[in-house]
């Protein structure tokens, strides 16, 4: 997946500009679809590679802004520069308020918007594998039975076997017989690595009510 | 009064006589009359005067007893002397001679035994007359009535019974008048009294009256005083202003006469110097020898006006008002216009100059004051419009940003193109060629801004208005399309050329266009919509070009109305409030007009006219 080539989108209402960056992201290499407006961009088909977004902010029709929220509305990850003819400070504030990756304002030096793409494209990789490792975790946990996931949530909590085995009112070897067939589906190398698959998961450590008050 | 009863009897006497009646009808109803007649005297004599009842009595006796004589002699009821009067038969003139009757009948009228017959000689013809003498009051106290005739029968027993009868009338009448008269007189007495206190109110009235006269005639004399005070005091205003006139003149001969004569050598060194030089603070004995340019004091800051002055002076010319500055021995600034012509000798050498100076320094300085004031007219006009491209700020950095952010792109893609092992040439030209085109593009905005941001204004030359109107909305293009407002154009072909300054019109206009675009930006999309029209107008002085800027959008209240075009009046939260004033002004230095209206559903129109060229 991290091999595939990444795209960079460009929406600009300016057509000089809007060349002028397709030639100067192409000429180191990389993937580049541009776009006169907001709108334009939102209706064309997207593949699932990693990639970035160059916005201006002052567009006709829909603005940079807008798109923006547009984004974040459909869940949509694609990171996003901003770009601006002005140093519109509160409008900046809003951009990044809103999770934009850099804000530059024209002209800018062009190995500055390089360096922006290439660092917005790698946040979007890690995203995306991030996302990826979290898919195969909740794969996993899926295949557990409700007993193993009884017992995962007490293993995480630091709980020994036979603490277990009394919390649920079963024997210290059944425990022990679940807790291997759990480590096993959730391809654990380790106990460390199981607390961590749980807290990414969001499984919260069991809590024993009785041994702790509340 | 008391005398009354006694009176009475004696009165009552005749009827008491027997009376002897005639026998025929005709004289008994003649007798009867005259009876009647006596009974009615009173009635008569009422009223009258007591002096005219003596003569009342005789008029009665005479005619009714056919009398050649009737004499009467009575008191006078005032108290004077007695009244005398008696009546002659046909001697009418005897009346008033009373007295000397009286004479003629001395015996007849104071003989106290009266009552009785005698004979009288008549006063005009001396013939004897039969005559009777009654008393009249007490014991003839009052007076005597004499009655004569000629007729020896007289007096009959009826003529004495007539007699009688008519003598106690006029006792009874002469009685009422004393009583009349007495009562007349303690009237009089009162009304006296109250005449006189009607006198003293008459008198105050009059008085009043005599006051009110005065003060009527006081205040009519005043306000003729105050006139001649007035014509006076306008008399002595013209006096005084042309006394002021005679003496502005005066100073104005004595300031001409402060000025100073001058000569100076073939060097331009002074020669001679008149004494008025000492008054400006400056010795004229320190000035002889050295040049004009020794001593000012502004060679260094103007030395293009001095340059010309010495050229002039090197080709011999006369100048007029060259004005320098210098400084008094004090070190105060003096201001000095010099005038002077070239002096030859009879062989054409020149000599040198001659000529007079004055000291300008008072006018100098209004000058300066007055340029400072028309330099910051013109800063703070400047400033305005730096303030609305300020404004446009946004736009103009948009429209110089897009081609460099493209030159900048496109020359780091030139330059990666370039490193690799085998450049791809083809897109390094394409790259070099969207560079150039950005890099014209960009001038193109400095250009224009450059033009608008002119400090120095323009004289006014023939504009071409759509011209104008083409130069400007580039400028406003960008900011009118990122708030989606639509901008229309309708300009006739055939706008009369006018006399005006370019930029200045460019300013206006780019004012107006902002401002509506302003207007429309937070309004409904289908109101955002500009129309920019631009008409010919005949009017009486030649045609007109007239252009409008209408909007749909927010519009003024008719309270704004007849502010919008005043400085420092603005409704925008970061406006001066000097675009409106400013254009109108600019507008009317160009005789033009520069007005709004409100559209009948959104917004406002604003209009501009401005005559065309002759």
């Amino acid at each position: 997946m991290s091999a595939e080539i990444p795209i960079v989108f460009v929406v600009d209402d300016d057509r000089s500009v809007r060349d002028a960056l397709r030639r100067l992201i192409t000429s180191v290499g990389m993937t580049v679809e541009v776009f006169p407006t907001a709108q334009a961009f939102l209706s064309a088909p997207r593949g699932d590679a990693p990639g970035c977004l160059v916005l201006d902010v002052r567009l006709p029709g829909l603005s940079g802004l807008d798109l923006q929220r547009e984004l974040a509305n459909t869940h949509a990850t694609l990171p996003i520069i901003f770009l601006t003819g002005h140093g519109d400070i509160p409008m900046s504030v809003q951009a990044m308020k809103a999770g934009a990756i850099e804000f530059l304002t024209k002209p800018f030096r062009g190995q500055d918007l390089l360096d922006a793409i290439r660092h917005a494209i790698d946040r979007d990789r890690a995203a995306r594998m991030e996302r990826q490792e979290l898919a195969e975790l909740n794969r996993r946990y899926d295949t557990l039975t409700p007993r193993e996931r009884n017992v995962m949530a007490g293993v995480v909590a630091g709980l020994l076997n036979k603490q277990i085995a009394a919390e649920f009112g079963t024997t210290e070897a059944t425990v022990k017989e679940q807790r291997g067939q759990l480590v096993l589906k959730m391809r654990a190398g380790s106990l460390a690595e199981l607390v961590r698959s749980a807290g990414r998961l969001g499984i919260a450590p069991y809590d024993s009510g009785g041994t702790r008050p509340k | 009064m008391e005398t009354t009863p006694e009176r009475s009897s004696s009165a009552l006497e005749p009827p008491n006589q027997v009376v002897a009646l005639p026998g025929d009808t005709a004289t008994l109803s003649s007798q009867l009359r005259d009876l009647i007649a006596i009974l009615a005297l009173p009635a008569v004599w009422s009223g009258r005067d007591a002096a005219d009842i003596p003569e009342a009595v005789l008029e009665a006796l005479s005619s009714m007893l056919r009398l050649d004589l009737a004499y009467i002699r009575a008191a006078d009821p005032a108290g004077s002397g007695p009244v005398e009067t008696a009546r002659v038969q046909g001697r009418p003139d005897l009346g008033s001679r009373g007295r000397e009757i009286a004479g003629l009948l001395a015996d007849g009228t104071t003989d106290p035994d009266a009552n009785q017959a005698l004979v009288l000689p008549d006063p005009a013809t001396g013939e004897p007359l039969r005559a009777t003498r009654t008393a009249l009051g007490l014991a003839g106290h009052t007076g005597v009535v004499i009655a004569a005739s000629r007729r020896s029968s007289f007096p009959t027993p009826f003529e004495r019974f007539l007699l009688q009868s008519i003598i106690m009338q006029a006792e009874v009448a002469l009685r009422n008048a004393a009583l009349m008269t007495a009562l007349h007189h303690a009237l009089h007495c009162e009304q006296g009294a109250r005449a006189d206190a009607e006198a003293a109110y008459r008198a105050k009235d009059l008085l009043n009256e005599e006051l009110e006269r005065r003060v009527v005639e006081r205040t009519r004399q005043l306000s003729l005083v105050n006139q001649e005070l007035r014509s006076e005091i306008a008399e002595r205003k013209r006096a005084e202003a042309a006394l002021r006139e005679s003496e502005q003149r005066f100073r104005d001969y004595a300031e001409t006469a402060s000025d100073w004569l001058w000569e100076t050598g073939p060097d331009h060194s002074f020669t001679r110097l008149s004494e008025q030089l000492t008054r400006l603070g400056i010795d004229p004995a320190g000035r002889i020898g050295v040049t004009r340019w020794d001593f000012a004091t502004d060679v260094e800051e103007e030395p293009a006006k001095w340059r010309r002055h010495v050229a002039t002076l090197e080709a011999n010319q006369p100048f007029r008002g060259f004005v320098y500055r210098t400084a008094s021995a004090d070190g105060s600034v003096v201001y000095i216009s010099t005038s002077g012509k070239p002096v030859f000798d009879a062989d054409g050498r020149f000599l040198g100059y001659r000529g007079v100076s004055s000291d300008v320094s008072a006018a100098v300085r209004a000058d300066q004051v007055e340029r400072a004031l028309h330099l910051a007219q013109a800063e703070l006009a400047r400033v305005t419009r730096v303030t609305t491209l300020g404004e446009l700020a946004a736009s103009i950095a948009h429209e110089i940003n897009q081609p460099l952010a493209a030159i900048g792109a496109d020359a780091n893609a030139c330059l990666h193109w370039l490193a690799a092992d085998r450049p791809d040439l083809d897109s390094v030209r394409e790259a070099l060629t969207a560079i150039v085109k950005d890099g014209d593009r960009a001038a193109a905005v400095i250009t224009r801004i450059r033009t608008l941001l002119a400090r120095s204004p323009l004289a006014h030359e023939p504009c071409d208005l759509t011209g104008v109107i083409r130069d400007v909305l580039p400028l406003v293009g960008p900011e009118i399309g990122r708030h989606g407002i639509r901008l229309d154009t309708s300009l006739v072909p055939d706008l009369p050329p006018i006399m005006g300054d370019r930029i200045q019109l460019q300013q206006v206009l780019l004012n107006l266009l902002l401002n509506a675009a302003e207007a429309v930006r937070d309004v409904p999309p289908e109101r955002r919509r500009l129309v920019v029209r631009a008409t010919l107008e005949p009017r009486e002085d030649g045609p007109w070009a007239v252009v409008a800027v209408e909007d749909a959008g927010v519009g003024f209240g008719e309270a704004q109305a007849p502010r919008l075009f005043e400085a420092f009046y603005t409704t925008k939260p970061g406006g001066l409030g000097m675009g409106l004033s400013i254009s109108r002004s600019i507008i009317e230095s160009h005789r033009g007009r520069l007005w709004a209206t409100a559209n009948p559903d959104h917004g406002a129109t604003f209009h501009l006219a401005l005559p065309g060229m002759r």
